[in-house]
């Protein structure tokens, strides 16, 4: 029994370091590829969308009474972060040349998606700022799911 | 025959396993994208991990024996180094994956940036580990981890349609419209039901039962706490799952921060609730990155054939209390460089998933060995079957993860 185990462990660990030499290749060479497709770009726009729907129920959550403005505030903080991240992949360069207007469209959207979740961080304490920041991501959101559509193959 | 209150081992490792941070970011997010389509996997997972944490466990009560020690001794030293380097790497990556969460909650009730908050957590961390018996980590942890209940709270009051939560449980490959689609259903097959078996609760599970000095006469409350501990942490799954189905899928959105999922909870019991998710959600990561931390250490000192123990005093213990401690401070070091934690821990449950027949394949052989078990304790047909069932699935999962993970971009589809 010893010895049957063993040999199958063996053939076993030959596969696991096979199949993370092969991951680590494949990372490798995606992250050298040079340009970005409309699929991945499809996928940028709607982690923006996201993060404006998400932004969205907070402010509703705040307005309702259900959040602390210590949450709300930070919960904006922590979505901006991922949002700056992705405005900085938005770059024409990054994708492909025929994609460079869609592009230039998703990088203006995810700065004002960045300034429509700096206004959410005071909507925990006030109410017109809840307010006013729901009424802009709710046009971000729409504006972003036109966007996705508009990139789906 | 122990104390009942020994149940937290169950609650503990179920919650390291069930709802850490990329697990509840991950349930959240597939009833958000798919429904109630792959609760099946949840409950085919709960069924293994049930399996597997009854078989070590049974095999620590009955011969004293942890996991590590069953994979050196079966696979040999080559394989098994193989196990303990990739065992460990995806400890650490869970661990700081579950720092940083505790970051981003601590920040979501304070406010204070995120780098100190990390630092904070790490001191928390040591001292916790440190001052702490095993015994009171458990309870502590476990107990106070039960305030994750508040999601199934919110998952009842969210009304969902009960006869099409019940359906999910019936496998079966929805009508997607494309081919990326139907792979990314696939990638959240394999990554839902690795999660639910990640091998270091396994590892965590059998060394708190020698922690907790389990005996032969231990073997049934073995056998409840397995299926306890499980069960509970699975509901709390599938209440994630419904969570996502009912606040997020109808919206379109895919929450990405584990703040996020705490709205399904605030939309149905308000602040009080938000609070309750919050510090639920605090204690099952930190449950999590302990979990992680000491199982690195349980792992490299029984390969090595150190003395290991929270039941040892440290200095009897050196190279192990070493060990979990720099396992806390890479992570936190990991974490402070700014990485995304749930990203973090998506691929550790990936290539945790490459891992799972080297971590299984012992504790069964073992476990059916009636020469080393003896006919009172030795595997029935039916943890036979069950066992050899669970083996090919995970084998088959290892080889689907990696591909998978590279065809859907890392799961973005």
């Amino acid at each position: 029994m010893h010895k049957r185990a063993r040999s199958w462990s063996s053939w076993l660990a030959v596969a696991i370091l096979l199949l993370i030499l092969g991951a680590g290749g494949a990372s490798l060479a995606g992250s050298q590829k040079s340009q970005s497709d409309r699929h991945s770009l499809k996928n940028e726009v709607s982690g923006l969308k996201s993060q404006a729907g998400v932004g969205r129920l907070v402010a509703e959550q705040a307005l309702a009474g259900n959040l602390t403005r210590t949450y709300v505030e930070a919960q904006a903080v922590q979505m901006r972060k991922g949002v700056e991240q992705t405005r900085d992949e938005l770059t024409p360069e990054e994708f492909e040349p025929e994609l460079s207007t869609q592009v230039m469209q998703a990088a203006d959207l995810a700065r004002r998606l960045d300034g429509a979740l700096n206004t959410l961080k005071d909507a925990g304490a006030d109410g017109r700022a809840a307010e006013s920041a729901r009424n802009n991501l709710s046009g971000l959101f729409a504006e972003l799911s036109e966007l996705e559509e508009g990139l789906k193959e | 025959m122990k104390n009942w209150g020994e149940i937290f081992l169950g609650i503990l490792t179920a919650m390291g396993g069930f709802v850490e941070v990329g697990e509840l970011v991950f349930s959240v997010n597939s009833g958000a994208k798919f429904g109630y389509r792959l609760l099946w996997v949840v409950a085919l997972g709960t069924v293994g991990i049930i399996a597997f944490c009854e078989m070590a466990g049974r095999v620590a009560a009955v011969k004293g024996q942890p996991v590590f020690n069953l994979i050196r001794e079966r696979a040999g030293l080559n394989a098994g180094l193989v196990t303990l380097v990739a065992a460990n790497l995806v400890n650490l990556l869970t661990c700081t994956a579950e720092i940083g969460g505790i970051a981003l909650l601590w920040q979501l009730l304070s406010g204070w940036p995120y780098r100190w908050l990390a630092l904070a957590a790490l001191v928390f961390l040591l001292v916790a580990v440190w001052v702490l018996s095993f015994q009171w980590i458990e309870r502590f942890f476990g107990l106070f981890g039960l305030l994750m209940c508040t999601y199934l709270a919110a998952a009842y009051y969210l009304k969902p349609d009960w006869g099409e939560v019940a359906a999910g449980f019936v496998p079966s490959v929805p009508h997607l419209g494309s081919s990326s689609e139907y792979l990314l259903y696939a990638y959240f097959v394999v990554a839902i039901f690795s999660s639910v078996l990640l091998p270091y609760e396994t590892y965590f599970y059998a060394s708190g039962a020698i922690e907790d000095g389990w005996t032969p006469g231990d073997v049934t409350l073995n056998r409840i706490i397995s299926i306890v501990g499980s069960v509970l942490g699975s509901l709390l799954a599938v209440a994630l799952v419904v969570c996502g189905a009912e606040v997020f899928r109808p919206r379109h959105l895919e929450p990405q921060l584990p703040g996020a999922a705490a709205l399904a909870v605030s939309m149905t019991l308000g602040r009080g609730g938000l609070l309750a998710a919050i510090g639920g959600m605090f204690f099952a990561f930190a449950g999590a990155a302990i979990e992680t931390a000491l199982s690195g250490a349980y792992n490299l000192a029984q390969f090595l054939g150190w003395p290991w123990g929270k039941f040892r005093p440290a200095r009897t213990a050196a190279r192990f209390s070493l060990t979990w401690i720099i396992t806390f401070v890479l992570a936190a070091l990991v974490i402070m460089t700014g990485v995304d934690p749930v990203s973090v821990v998506e691929y550790s449950i990936v290539f945790s998933v490459v891992i799972l027949p080297f971590t299984y394949f012992p504790v069964l052989v073992i476990a059916g060995d009636r020469r080393v078990m003896g006919e009172e304790h030795v595997n029935g047909w039916f943890a036979e079957a069950v066992g050899w069932f669970f083996l090919v699935a995970v084998t088959l999962a290892a080889l689907l993860a990696v591909p998978l993970l590279i065809a859907t971009r890392g799961g973005q589809g």
